[in-house]
């Protein structure tokens, strides 16, 4: 006579637990809007009507929803050194830059005048080193000999 | 008549007394099956170069599936859409079991099978930016990792 004992130590039978856990992936681009590789002046060292001059220039702006671009004109043309706000002649500044284009006109005299321009992010602009340039055309011929200038601003700033 | 059946008593139980009696005993054991990781860093932040990584210790007691899931399939701009894709090289036991994918494909989960069973074993977890990073702000994705045990007749599969 056989007598058969099955003695089981079986614990819950179960698949297998599943272990999961999450593992945060970060970067991070500081914040960068800059105009670079400008001269700091520029001169018309004949001033007559139709003259012009270029001055070109890099910018850069990684905002993601792009940039403005804006033009001042401290005088709101070129003033005469010794004479005062209502002396000057008028000239344009056309700016270029990737997909930025805008063209100042300053012959009003008015002072703080501008022209700006918004365009969305693209690469060559976040990545930096775009290339533009400001066309700087005299407008009027001057009557009075002396020094005539302004100051004329670029900003970029992020959108 | 009655000394007949007496006698036939008797003999049956003395054959009883001679018999061999056989047990048999089926012992059966089970242990639970366990998988466990740590991480040495549970938030990777990648370098100025666009690399990360970082090192996990796996101990489970049974072979396993690992997989892999990215959540947003490359780092995701958070003021933005936009999501910028990255290399994943993930390697256990000296890359005796590795996979190197994008994380644009982990946006489907891959599984990679463990036929080991690995105790104190180190996994190594590289991430590397496939184009670097341009725009202002901060990216993030999460990388889901899950350790199925399949020793068991009929676990996950």
């Amino acid at each position: 006579m056989k007598k058969l004992i099955v003695l089981s130590a079986i614990a819950t039978l179960t698949s297998g637990a599943v272990l999961a856990d999450d593992l945060s992936v970060t970067g991070a681009v500081p914040s960068v809007c800059e105009v670079s590789s400008i001269d700091a002046a520029a001169s018309f060292p004949a001033l007559a009507k139709d003259s012009f001059t270029e001055v070109p220039f890099t910018m850069q702006c990684n905002d993601v929803d792009g940039a403005t671009v804006k033009l001042t004109s401290s005088e709101g043309h070129l003033q005469t050194v010794d004479g005062d706000d209502g002396t000057g002649i008028g000239y344009t500044a056309k700016l270029t830059a990737g997909p930025f284009g805008l063209t100042l006109v300053a012959d009003s005299g008015v002072n703080d005048i501008f022209e700006e321009d918004s365009q969305s992010g693209t690469p060559a602009m976040a990545a930096g080193g775009m290339a533009g340039k400001i066309l700087l055309t005299v407008t009027e011929t001057p009557v009075y000999s002396g020094v005539y200038a302004d100051m004329l601003m670029l900003s970029v700033t992020a959108n | 008549m009655m000394k007949k059946v007496f006698c036939l008593f008797l003999f049956s139980y003395g054959l009883s007394a001679y018999c061999n009696d056989d047990v048999s005993l089926t012992i059966v054991g089970y242990i639970v099956p366990k998988c466990g990781f740590t991480t040495e860093n549970n938030n990777l932040t990648l370098s100025s170069n666009g690399f990360a990584n970082t090192e996990l210790v796996i101990n489970c007691n049974s072979p396993m599936r690992v997989s892999l899931q990215s959540l947003n399939g490359g780092l995701r701009h958070q003021q933005d859409i936009k999501v910028n894709d990255y290399n994943v090289n993930w390697s256990i036991l000296d890359a005796n079991y590795s996979m190197a994918v994008s994380a644009k494909l982990l946006k489907s989960a891959k599984v990679l099978n463990v036929n080991d069973v690995l105790f104190n074993s180190i996994a190594k977890l590289q991430i590397e930016l496939v184009e670097p990073l341009i725009y202002a702000g901060i990216y993030q994705d999460v990388i889901r990792i899950e350790m199925t045990p399949t020793a068991v007749s009929g676990g996950v599969r």
